[in-house]
């Protein structure tokens, strides 16, 4: 396994992340421990999760996917101790006032309760969920240091902020000489490209570590086409997406081919190849899945690879301002 | 004539910015000054230009520089001219090929500065902006010698312009750190055909209480009739052709929705411009005083939503802020 540092931090993360937002309302229990078990085999140690994961589609409930993995370090054998944990608060967990979002209350109520279900003393990384508009920064940050200096989190991380957001957090955070963000988890990919008008570029300035979420914007960069013509269905919602990128699609899906690599793979590699990325995250469904995802690690893009990709799928044209002025 | 604070200010600047990029080697020193006698007539008291302007945009003679030393010329003519006026200009463009002949050091922003006072045959500056942002200087070494020239008497407040989002949060949190005023203003590229500051600039400019003063309001003249200009027999230029070509059934929407308003395309631009919350003034560029006065028509103009809507809807925006955008 290759690992490597989040952002400036002196923490080691394998460069694969493995994202449980399926644990519980698509796999099992049983198959979950399985995933988390052979991903430790694999040297896979940055596992994240959220508070509210674990309910689906009517399936499961808030808190399951926490519960699920505190049931497996409950199982010992070194399960805890080998895991780089990245949890997550802000989404409601009740729809009584402060039980969501990032004020002091809700931090420090919503950490006791993770814990409790992942039945640790510790998070690695705590990560909010989403930018809040509402609540100041010496807010956030005096509810996390008090947490760090309980010792109940160790690092925290963010998700979905606009890069001048991941600015003001760490300008607030080094006037308190609190290291702050870590990490930004943020919708990246092949096809998205937004993140890298200011995001991404904040974020290596800053020394905050990206981790892409949705790397295969939602099964778009799997190999859709080809899976269509062996029979499965599109979801709803993804066939008029499908429809709408089918040329794109077509030429990816044809790369890919020639390069010999499943498509799935050439996304997870072309993320990997991106210098502000430590680690996309993977949510595999089962082992076969998870123990595919290893191949991405060893497809190194040449300059000329790279360029037909950003062809295909074009970003928005490099940082801010150049991206539409000069 | 109206009248706002640029961002969290003090200052009063009219809602129309005279622009005199054109001034030099488009529009002659007389046509120029006249320009200028027609804008203090109606009220106009916010000018902007830069240490570079004079050499482009039109076939007289011109020089870098020019454009300052007409404008110098002018307010030596006395008669309250100068001090009537908020004069904003730039620094960051190369004036030499010489090293340190540009960029955002500290020695070229003391050079720079000196030279365009002895231009303007001013003291002082009212605005100075960087023109770009300069990636390879830090924000100490710009505030220092920002501070100096301010402490000097030389220059007033400071501002900036191609910035992203972020660059403004880093900008204006180096400035706090040393009791330092910072940017109240951001020039950036913005019209209704070009919405992406919509994304993280504009709101990081609002957040840090930084007025917006967008440039190219009618996208180089596409949003000022062009079609119909076109059908009159007028001759686009080279450049402006394929853009004409690939927004064609915008323009044609475009025009329609303003002929039935019974209003000029380019005044609904800027009435568009005018009624966004985070912009101080857009920038105007006549090339004679009765362009000038026929753009104060602008600040008539009150779009309701339902307009809003509609040019919304002619000329979407990225979808909001980020990372809801996305």
């Amino acid at each position: 396994m290759q690992y490597t540092h989040p952002g400036r931090s002196g923490l080691s993360v394998s460069r694969l992340c493995l994202g449980t937002m399926n644990f519980g309302p698509h796999a099992s229990e049983d198959d979950s421990q399985v995933i988390m078990d052979r991903a430790l085999d694999l040297g896979i140690n940055f596992f994240d999760t959220a508070n509210r994961y674990g309910l689906r589609e009517g399936r499961g409930h808030h808190g399951l996917t926490e519960e699920i993995i505190g049931c497996w370090w409950a199982q010992g054998g070194g399960r805890r101790e080998k895991v780089v944990l990245a949890t997550k608060l802000y989404g409601a967990m009740g729809d009584w006032p402060n039980e969501g979002k990032l004020s002091a209350l809700n931090i420090r109520r919503a950490c006791e309760a993770s814990l409790r279900r992942l039945q640790t003393d510790y998070i690695d990384i705590y990560q909010m969920h989403h930018v809040d508009r509402e609540t100041p920064w010496e807010e956030i940050w005096q509810g996390m240091e008090q947490l760090q200096r309980e010792g109940k989190i160790l690092y925290v991380g963010s998700s979905n902020f606009a890069g001048w957001h991941i600015a003001k957090a760490q300008e607030a955070a080094q006037r308190r000489n609190f290291m702050g963000l870590i990490t930004e988890q943020c919708k990246y990919s092949l096809n998205e490209r937004n993140a890298e008008m200011e995001l991404l570029p904040a974020c290596e300035d800053y020394g905050v570590g990206t981790i892409p979420w949705s790397p295969l914007a939602g099964g778009l960069l799997g190999g859709v086409l080809r899976k269509i013509e062996e029979g499965r269905r599109a979801a709803a919602g993804m066939q008029a997406r499908i429809d709408a990128l089918r040329p794109q699609l077509e030429r990816y899906e044809s790369f890919c081919a020639e390069a010999g690599e499943a498509p799935a793979d050439v996304a997870l590699a072309w993320l990997l190849a991106q210098p502000a990325v430590t680690a996309p995250i993977i949510g595999p469904r089962n082992l076969e899945q998870l123990e595919g995802s290893l191949r991405a690690l060893e497809i190194q893009l040449d300059a000329e690879q790279l360029t037909a990709l950003d062809g295909m799928w074009p970003g928005p044209g490099g940082p801010a301002p150049e991206a539409w002025a000069w | 004539m109206q009248y706002t604070h640029p961002g969290r200010s003090g200052l009063l600047v009219s809602r129309l910015c005279l622009g005199t990029m054109n001034f030099g080697a488009r529009t002659d020193e007389a046509e120029s000054c006249a320009i200028m006698e027609a804008a203090l007539e109606v009220g106009i008291n916010f000018f902007d230009t830069a240490n570079i302007y004079g050499a482009y945009g039109g076939d007289l003679p011109g020089y870098r520089g020019l454009t300052e030393d007409i404008m110098g010329r002018w307010f030596a003519q006395g008669g309250g001219r100068r001090e009537k006026v908020v004069l904003a200009t730039k620094v960051y463009n190369p004036t030499g090929d010489w090293p340190n002949e540009g960029k955002l050091s500290a020695l070229h922003i003391r050079r720079a500065c000196e030279d365009s006072l002895r231009r303007l045959q001013s003291d002082y500056i009212d605005v100075y902006q960087v023109h770009h942002v300069d990636r390879e200087t830090p924000w100490d070494e710009i505030w220092q010698a920002m501070e100096q020239l301010v402490r000097e008497g030389k220059v007033l407040y400071t501002g900036s312009s191609n910035h992203a989002g972020w660059h403004i949060v880093k900008a204006v949190e180096a400035a706090q750190r040393r009791n330092l005023l910072g940017l109240i203003s951001e020039q950036c590229k913005y019209s209704l055909a070009e919405r992406r500051v919509e994304l993280e600039l504009l709101p990081a400019c609002l957040d840090y209480g930084v007025g917006v003063i967008p440039w190219a309001p009618l996208d180089g003249g596409l949003l000022g009739g062009v079609l119909r200009k076109l059908g009159e027999g007028r001759r686009a230029s080279a450049e402006m052709r394929p853009r004409i070509e690939a927004t064609r059934p915008q323009l044609e929407r475009y025009e329609a929705f303003c002929g039935e308003l019974g209003e000029e395309p380019a005044d609904v631009a800027l009435a568009w411009l005018l009624a966004q919350p985070a912009v101080t003034a857009p920038i105007v560029g006549p090339a004679d005083a009765a362009q000038l006065r026929g753009s104060l028509r602008s600040l008539e103009i009150r779009l309701d939503e339902e307009q809003l809507a509609a040019l919304d809807e002619i000329w979407p925006g990225p979808g909001g802020e980020a990372p809801e955008a996305w």
